[in-house]
């Protein structure tokens, strides 16, 4: 058994850092506005948010040698190895970028509550608990803390009817698969007397000799294992989980969809590899087909609705489903090789992204044809044919990263996931997938139809012109274009992250 | 594949699902019905409504209630803890202390945001 020893605090101590600074903001926040709401709050509770981020990755470095990599800690609830570290560092920097590229939408569309600021910053702080997290318990709890924390910002803007219908349908739909993956929780516990990753790998890859006995029910451990997958594949919205997602993207204002989709989903994906890594290596071969075919159905689904919506964030809600399809691809081979594509491409996944909705949240229109001054139809972008040349140029190499097009790169992170998914002998259906990605190119090809080829009666630039989000644009488009160069470089390290994520390295027991 | 003993469980499972389709069906078939206008009114004694019988509430009720709650919890929460508190140990005591840390700031807040005022 671990047990709890409080010099581990350390390891946690980014988190507890936030956590401590959040409290002292909401004590001396409510203190100082009384009943008061104002945007200027709101706006000053968002820079010491960025401020409290800072701090955080620094102390995340400073805890890097603090403990032996890997170790367990907090009583088995920690793990403190290279993926954990990676990810962590990787969520601050990604929620300050997000951060950072809403700042025109905050100045279009002012929010009055500092409130929410907070609770994005407990759910900054469930994130990296749920990268870290080596326990099934923690994983729940983490989840728990990140899906609350959602729920709320989903709903941030109340006076809306589609933000409350959003916020409605993921609190209702998420609290279910959070009672599904609790009860699966339970047949594990049940079966293996344990919750930690640690003891149930070990126990799951001992078990050639006790499988057909009448303690290790196989039946009954692949329900379970079945159960527990869908808490994060409903997280990361694959296919026959991913009903919330278009109305929960078109609900939620455009900071909070691009904090859904670029870090929220980077974190699924992280605990959904040290998930499988861990837990669902040993028996993938009975895995398998099920990860197969949720994943083609993600593919296929994802493609299909894409292509018949004409709306932008369900657009890109659909591209997400159809991306985590690509993602479970990657996790079926389950060898550190695989792990590693899949950690790879989330995170190209997410800055990509990030430079979708860079560029979306400058497209404020002053028009009074549209009934939001934002973007809302795929068509609208039409009235961007005027804008400066270069960014729109930028935005369509960052669809077509996300289309899978070969110079950029979409093309080497999909290829590294569907290469290592070939060495498994699925030719057949990796010839559907690649004939099949054909159609996902349509819907972002669509896009840049709109944006250079469409007639357009009226001359409207971007009203907004903000410096930091055109560099923010063209740094990760650069990221995008050299990406074949240094892909060796990225490939290596997260092929280490694969080897961190299946805990291979810890000390057995037998 | 499953626990043998289960099969009690399926039976029981089975005779529970079979009793609770027999019976709306048993009272379907045997009863004698007279459908008349009257039937379809929403009081059968013959008094039309009026009004809506929803009326809306302020949601200052709904507030008090969810804090209500919470203080409530706290204090079946606090019980237990003083009555055994000879027997924790010191990550106990913390950890209880801690609690009363997030509740005490969560106080202040709603008291300063004016969720207490009527």
């Amino acid at each position: 058994m671990f047990y709890f020893n409080p010099q581990h605090l350390t390891v946690v101590a980014p988190e507890l850092f936030i956590l401590v600074n959040l409290l002292f903001s909401v004590l001396y926040f409510a203190a100082y506005a009384g009943r008061h709401m104002h945007s200027s709050l709101f706006m000053t509770m968002y820079y010491y948010l960025g401020l409290y981020l800072i701090g955080a990755f620094v102390l995340t470095l400073l805890t890097v040698n603090q403990f032996p990599q890997p170790s367990i800690l907090l009583g088995g609830y920690i793990i403190h190895d290279y993926l954990s570290i990676y990810a962590k560092l990787t969520v601050f920097i990604l929620t300050l970028l997000v951060g950072l590229i809403s700042r025109p939408y905050f100045k279009v569309y002012p929010f009055k509550a500092f409130e929410y600021i907070v609770i994005a910053g407990l759910s900054i702080i469930g994130c990296t608990l749920l990268v870290s997290s080596f326990d099934l318990m923690g994983f729940f709890l983490t989840m728990e803390l990140i899906s609350f924390c959602l729920y709320t910002l989903a709903a941030s803007r109340f006076n809306s009817v589609y933000a409350a219908e959003s916020a409605i349908k993921y609190f209702v739909q998420g609290s279910f698969a959070s009672g599904v993956f609790v009860f699966g929780l339970a047949m594990f516990f049940s079966m293996t007397g344990t919750t930690s990753y640690y003891f149930g790998q070990a126990i799951i890859n001992n078990s050639y000799a006790i499988v057909h006995t009448y303690i290790f029910d196989f039946m009954y451990f692949f329900i379970s294992m079945l159960l527990m997958l869908t808490l994060p594949l409903f997280k990361i919205a694959a296919a026959p989980f991913h009903y919330w997602i278009a109305d929960v993207y078109e609900g939620s204002p455009l900071p909070v969809t691009a904090f859904f989709s670029v870090v929220v989903k980077f974190v699924m994906t992280i605990a959904l590899v040290r998930l499988v890594g861990t837990l669902f290596k040993f028996w993938m071969c009975y895995f398998r087909d099920v990860l197969i075919f949720y994943a083609l159905l993600s593919i296929v689904i994802g493609t299909f609705a894409a292509c018949a919506e004409q709306r932008i964030k369900r657009v890109l809600a659909y591209s997400s489903i159809n991306h985590s399809g690509y993602l479970l691809l990657g996790l079926v081979p389950a060898h550190y090789g695989a792990l590693g594509s899949v950690i790879e491409y989330s995170f190209v996944y997410a800055l990509t992204n990030l430079v979708v909705f860079a560029f979306l949240m400058l497209c404020v229109v002053e028009s009074k044809t549209l009934f939001d001054r934002q973007m809302i139809f795929v068509s609208d972008l039409s009235l961007l044919s005027h804008n400066n040349y270069f960014y729109n140029i930028c935005f369509s190499i960052a669809l077509l990263s996300l289309a899978g097009l070969p110079p950029f790169a979409g093309f080497f992170i999909k290829f590294n996931v569907l290469y290592n998914f070939w060495l498994l002998d699925h030719t057949m259906l990796i010839t559907f997938i690649v004939l099949y990605s054909v159609f996902s190119v349509y819907y972002y090809v669509r896009f840049i139809k709109c944006i250079f080829f469409s007639m357009n009666l009226k001359e409207v630039e971007l009203v907004v012109r903000d410096k930091l989000n055109y560099f923010i644009i063209f740094c990760i488009t650069v990221f995008t274009i050299v990406y074949p160069f240094i892909q060796i470089f990225i490939s290596t390290i997260c092929y280490k992250l694969g080897i961190s994520a299946t805990a291979d390295a810890l000390p057995r027991i037998k | 594949m499953f626990d043998p003993e289960l099969k009690y469980f399926l039976i029981f499972v089975l005779v529970s699902f079979c009793i609770a389709l027999l019976l709306p069906i048993i009272s379907f078939l045997l009863t004698r019905r007279v459908t008349t206008r009257q039937k379809l009114s929403p009081y059968e004694c013959g008094f039309e409504p009026f009004g809506n019988a929803r009326i809306q509430v302020t949601v200052h009720f709904y507030l008090i209630a969810i804090l209500f709650l919470v203080f409530d919890l706290e204090v079946v929460f606090l019980f237990p803890w003083c009555f055994t508190i000879h027997l924790l140990q010191e990550k106990a005591f913390w950890s209880m202390i801690y609690f009363f840390i997030v509740l005490i700031v969560g106080f202040i807040y709603e008291w300063r945001r004016g969720a207490l005022e009527w």
